[in-house]
C-alpha cells in the first residue's frame, strides 16, 4: 500500500477519534436534555461523516453499520422517534463499536474477526428494534449501502420558509448582449410572488471607474410559485453562461442556506443583511432587532445582533453562526494567520531534544567564557543563554496540552459506571483549561480511571444508604486541576462515605504492614489504601476487580516524579490529589556541592538558603533537626546520605526545601548557583534508588545526581519523627503537622 | 455652493447609458449639491439604476450630496420592482 494512501487512512482513523468523541458529548448532553436539537444534529453529522469517509476508502463494514446507526438518528432529526435513555445507551455502544471497527480496518487488510461481526449484529439489531423494525426485516448488506445517498429534509428551518430562494448575480456582458435584469425580475413575478427581494449594488463601482453598459448587479429572490424548478430554471436559460445562479427549493436543508450564505461573493456586507437576503430571516424582523440593539447600546450594554436574533427567537443559532462564521473568515484571511497546526508528536519530541541539548552546550560555553574572563564573550554568552531559555520555554509551551480532554473521557466513564453500581453519580469538572505537558497527560489517564471508578465503587454510596445518612440522592463526583508552585494538582473528589482511618490500620496490622505500637498521622493512615493488597472493600466487585490495583496508582504517579495524598472525612468524603510536575524534560535546578560532586535540587522547591552556624552543627552531631527561627527544621546530610568519605569540611550550609507543605532540610558544603538542566533518566537499575530522580550533565561535562526532594522530605520527617517517638510524641506532631 | 438642478433629458436606458455617465461624471465635477430631475424619464433600465447608485455614492465619497427627485412612473415602478426605493432615501411622490 503507498504511503499516501496509509497518511490518509491514519488522517481518516483521528478524525473518525475526533467525530465520535463529540458524538459521545452529545449523546451525554442529550440524556440531560433530550430536546437537544443541536446535539442530536451534531451525533448525525458524526455518523454521517464517518460513513461518508469510511465509504471513499471502501470499509464497507463501517459504512454498514454506521448507516444503521446514522438511520436511527435521522428518525429522531424528523422527530419520527422520540429519543429516550436507551437509545441514547445503544447509540453509546454503537459508537464504541464504530471506533473498534475504524481501528480495526484502518490497520488491518483483512476480513473482521467474528468477534466484531458478532457485536455488529447484535447492535444492529438493537439500533432497529429503536426504529421500530423487527430483525427480520433488515436490509441485506447490499441494500444497505445503496441507500447511502438520501435525500435528506430538515424541520428546524424557519417555518414560514415556504419559499424558493434564488440567488443571481448577472454577469458583466449582460446589458451589452441585449438583456436587462429587470426583465427576468418581472418574468419570476408573473409565474409566481415575488417575496422579497435584495438588490445587491455593492458591486457597482464610482463613476469613474464604471463602465456604463456593463451590469454589476446582483439578486437574492423569495420567490412563492407552483411551479417546478426546471421551469423556474427556464427562465434564466438564455444568461445562464454568464451569470451565477443557484436555486434553492422550499423547506431546504439549513445546511444548504448555509452552503450560500458561505458562497456569497460579497465580504463586508452585515450580518443582517446576510440573513435577510437568505431569507431565513424578514427585513422587519432584522429591523425589530436592530431597534432593539440600539435601544441597548444605549444603555451601555451591547449584544452582538446574531446573539439577539437567536434570543429573540427570530432565526435558528445554526444560520447565525454560519453568518459569524463567514464575516469572521473573511477577516481572519485578510489577517493571513492561521489558527493552528498539526504537528507529528516525534517532531515535537525530536525539537525538545534538541533544545535539551543546546541547554548544555550553552552552559559549557558559559561557564568557558566565565573562565576566559573576557567580559565581551560573558555579555554575548548571557544573551545567547537568555534566548535559549526562551526558546526552551516556548518549545516546552508547544507540547503543554489542556487536561480538559482527559477529563471530558470520564464523562462516559461515569455514566456507565454509576449506572452498573445502580449509583445516581454527577461528575463536575473543574479547571478543564490546566495544561500540562503531552506526555504527562498520556500517561496520568490510566491512574485517574482507577482513582475514579474506585471513588464510585467504594467511596460514593448507594441511593439508599445517602437517604439515610440524609445527603444528597445524587453523588457528586469531582475532577479538577490547577496549578501550584511548578506541579500540577489534579485531584478526585467524591463526596461518599470517607475513609475509615481506624479499619485501614488494623486491616494493615493484619498484614503485617506497619507494627503494632506504631502512631500514624491522618495522612499517612489514608495513605496505606496505596499499599499492595489492602483492600477495605467487603466484596470484589466486577469494577473494583479490573486490573491495576491502588498500588499500581502510585507507582505510576511516582514514575512522573509525583506524588498523592489523600485527605477525608467519614460520611463527608475523601479527596485524592495527585501532585505532578509540570514536565519531565527540563528543570531550573539549584546546584549544590559536597567535597568533588555536584547535586542538583529543583529550584521550584527550594525555600531558603542558610549557613549552619557553629552551635547547630555541633547541636546537630547527635540529632537530626534544627530550630529555623523558632521552627523545626529536620534535615538530611547529604554527605551521610551518600556516603562521602572525608568526615566534616570548616563550612556547610543548609538548603530549605518544601514539598506539598512540608519542610526539610538539606545540608551540603557548596552552594553553587542556579542553572537550568536536562534531565536524563536513570538507567532500570537504578530504579529503585530512592532519592535520586535522575541525572543530568553540566557544562563541565561533569555528571550530577538530581535530588528527588519528595522522598528525601519524607526521609528527613521519617527519621526525624520515628526517632523523636521515644522522647516525645508532641514534636513528632509538631513535625508533621506543620 | 448653490443647488443644481440636472435635468434628464430622457430616458435612461443601455442607448443612453454612456452619454448619462459623462452628464452625471461633469455635472459632478463643477457642483457640490446636486437635485437630479427625473420627471422626463419615460424609460430606465437596469443600466440606468446602476448609473444612479454609483452617482449617489461617488457623490457621497466627495463630501457632495446628490437627490432625485420628480421621479418618473418609470423609475418609481423599477424601484419599486427591486424594492431599492428606501436604498435612495429621496422622498418620492406616488402618483395615482
Amino acid at each position: 500500500m503507498s504511503d499516501e494512501m496509509e497518511a490518509a487512512k491514519q488522517g481518516f482513523q483521528i478524525e473518525a477519534e475526533e467525530l465520535l468523541e463529540d458524538m459521545e458529548e452529545a449523546l451525554l448532553h442529550l440524556e440531560n436534555e433530550p430536546d437537544d436539537m443541536d446535539s442530536v444534529n451534531a451525533v448525525f453529522r458524526a455518523a454521517h461523516t464517518i460513513k461518508g469517509t469510511a465509504g471513499v476508502f471502501g470499509f464497507d463494514d463501517v459504512v454498514t453499520f454506521t448507516h444503521v446507526a446514522e438511520s436511527l438518528l435521522d428518525m429522531i432529526r424528523d422527530e419520527e422517534i422520540k429519543i429516550n435513555n436507551e437509545i441514547i445507551a445503544a447509540l453509546l455502544q454503537s459508537g464504541d463499536h464504530m471506533a473498534a471497527l475504524v481501528n480495526f480496518v484502518v490497520e488491518s487488510d483483512d476480513a473482521l474477526p467474528a468477534d466484531l461481526l458478532k457485536t455488529s449484529k447484535e447492535l444492529i439489531q438493537v439500533l432497529n428494534e429503536c426504529m421500530g423494525k423487527s430483525s427480520e426485516s433488515v436490509a441485506s448488506d447490499s441494500e444497505v449501502v445503496e441507500v447511502v445517498e438520501q435525500i435528506e429534509r430538515d424541520n428546524t428551518v424557519g417555518a414560514d420558509n415556504d419559499n424558493w430562494h434564488i440567488s443571481l448575480r448577472f454577469g458583466l456582458e449582460v446589458l451589452k448582449s441585449g438583456m436587462d435584469p429587470q426583465s427576468f425580475i418581472k418574468y419570476l413575478k408573473r409565474i409566481g410572488t415575488i417575496v422579497s427581494i435584495n438588490t445587491l449594488v455593492e458591486n457597482i463601482p464610482l463613476l469613474e471607474d464604471m463602465d456604463a453598459e456593463e451590469c454589476y448587479l446582483g439578486f437574492e429572490i423569495g420567490l412563492d410559485t407552483e411551479e417546478s424548478k426546471e421551469s423556474i430554471e427556464s427562465v434564466f436559460d438564455f444568461v445562464r453562461e454568464d451569470c451565477q445562479i443557484r436555486i434553492l427549493p422550499p423547506n431546504s436543508l439549513i445546511s444548504e442556506y448555509l452552503a450560500l450564505i458561505q458562497e456569497l461573493p460579497e465580504e463586508d456586507t452585515m450580518l443582517g443583511e446576510m440573513l435577510v437576503k437568505s431569507k431565513v430571516l424578514t427585513a422587519k424582523e432584522l429591523q425589530g432587532a436592530l431597534n432593539a440593539q440600539k435601544v441597548i447600546s444605549d444603555s451601555g450594554n451591547v449584544k452582538p445582533l446574531g446573539e439577539m436574533l437567536v434570543d429573540a427567537g427570530v432565526v435558528d443559532k445554526n444560520v447565525v453562526e454560519a453568518a459569524v462564521e463567514k464575516q469572521q473568515t473573511v477577516r481572519r484571511i485578510k489577517k493571513g494567520d492561521v489558527k493552528s497546526v498539526r504537528v507529528d508528536a516525534d517532531k515535537l519530541d525530536a525539537l525538545i531534544n534538541l533544545v535539551g541539548e543546546l541547554v548544555i552546550a550553552n552552559s559549557s560555553s558559559f561557564l568557558l567564557a566565565e573562565r576566559s574572563e573576557n567580559p565581551e564573550l560573558m555579555e554575548a554568552n548571557s544573551i545567547t543563554a537568555r534566548l535559549v531559555e526562551e526558546i526552551r520555554d516556548s518549545a516546552l509551551r508547544l507540547r503543554m496540552v489542556q487536561i480538559g480532554a482527559t477529563f471530558t473521557k470520564f464523562q462516559r466513564v461515569v455514566r456507565d459506571v454509576s449506572r452498573d453500581l445502580g449509583k445516581n453519580i454527577e461528575l463536575t469538572i473543574i479547571g478543564a483549561e490546566t495544561e500540562l505537558d503531552k506526555t504527562v497527560v498520556e500517561k496520568i489517564g490510566d491512574p485517574l480511571m482507577h482513582l475514579v471508578r474506585n471513588s464510585m465503587d467504594h467511596g460514593i454510596e448507594t441511593p439508599e444508604e445517602r437517604q439515610q445518612k440524609s445527603k444528597s440522592l445524587q453523588g457528586n463526583l469531582k475532577l479538577s486541576a490547577y496549578h501550584d508552585s511548578g506541579s500540577i494538582v489534579i485531584e478526585v473528589t467524591d463526596d461518599g462515605k470517607g475513609l475509615d482511618k481506624e479499619k485501614l490500620i488494623s486491616k494493615a496490622l493484619e498484614k503485617g504492614l506497619i507494627k503494632e505500637n506504631q502512631t500514624l498521622t491522618d495522612s499517612e493512615a489514608y495513605r496505606l489504601i496505596f499499599e499492595a493488597g489492602l483492600s477495605t472493600a467487603k466484596e470484589v466487585t466486577n469494577i473494583s476487580g479490573r486490573g491495576v490495583g491502588m498500588d499500581v496508582v502510585r507507582r505510576n504517579i511516582e514514575a512522573l516524579r509525583g506524588t498523592i495524598d489523600v485527605e477525608s472525612e467519614i460520611d463527608v468524603g475523601t479527596t485524592i490529589s495527585i501532585r505532578l510536575p509540570l514536565t519531565l524534560a527540563i528543570i531550573d535546578g539549584f546546584l549544590v556541592g559536597v567535597e568533588k560532586a555536584s547535586y542538583v535540587i529543583p529550584l521550584d522547591m527550594v525555600i531558603e538558603c542558610v549557613e549552619l552556624s557553629e552551635e547547630d552543627r555541633v547541636a546537630s552531631m547527635d540529632r537530626n533537626y534544627i530550630s529555623l527561627r523558632g521552627e523545626v527544621l529536620p534535615f538530611i546530610r547529604l554527605r551521610e546520605m551518600f556516603a562521602h568519605e572525608t568526615d566534616s569540611v570548616t563550612r556547610e550550609n543548609i538548603v530549605v526545601v518544601q514539598y506539598a507543605g512540608r519542610k526539610a532540610g538539606i545540608v551540603v558544603d557548596e552552594l553553587l548557583g542556579e542553572l537550568q538542566t536536562v534531565i536524563k533518566p536513570l538507567g532500570k537499575i537504578f530504579s529503585q534508588l530512592s532519592g535520586i530522580s535522575g541525572s543530568t550533565i553540566l557544562g563541565s561535562g561533569d555528571v550530577a545526581v538530581i535530588l528527588d526532594v519528595a522522598a528525601l522530605v519524607n526521609r528527613a520527617a521519617n527519621q526525624e519523627s520515628s526517632a523523636m517517638l521515644t522522647t516525645s510524641s508532641e514534636a513528632a506532631l509538631q513535625l508533621t503537622s506543620n | 455652493m448653490k443647488e443644481f438642478i440636472l435635468e434628464v433629458p430622457g430616458d435612461m436606458t443601455i442607448y443612453e447609458a454612456a452619454e448619462m455617465k459623462e452628464i452625471f461624471e461633469k455635472t459632478l465635477s463643477k457642483n457640490d449639491d446636486i437635485n437630479v430631475n427625473l420627471s422626463n424619464v419615460s424609460e430606465i433600465d437596469s443600466s440606468g439604476l446602476q448609473l444612479m447608485v454609483s452617482l449617489r455614492e461617488t457623490a457621497l465619497k466627495s463630501k457632495k450630496t446628490v437627490a432625485y427627485v420628480a421621479h418618473s412612473q418609470a423609475v418609481i415602478d423599477l424601484l419599486d420592482l427591486f424594492d431599492m426605493t428606501s436604498h435612495f432615501g429621496d422622498p418620492v411622490v406616488m402618483k395615482k
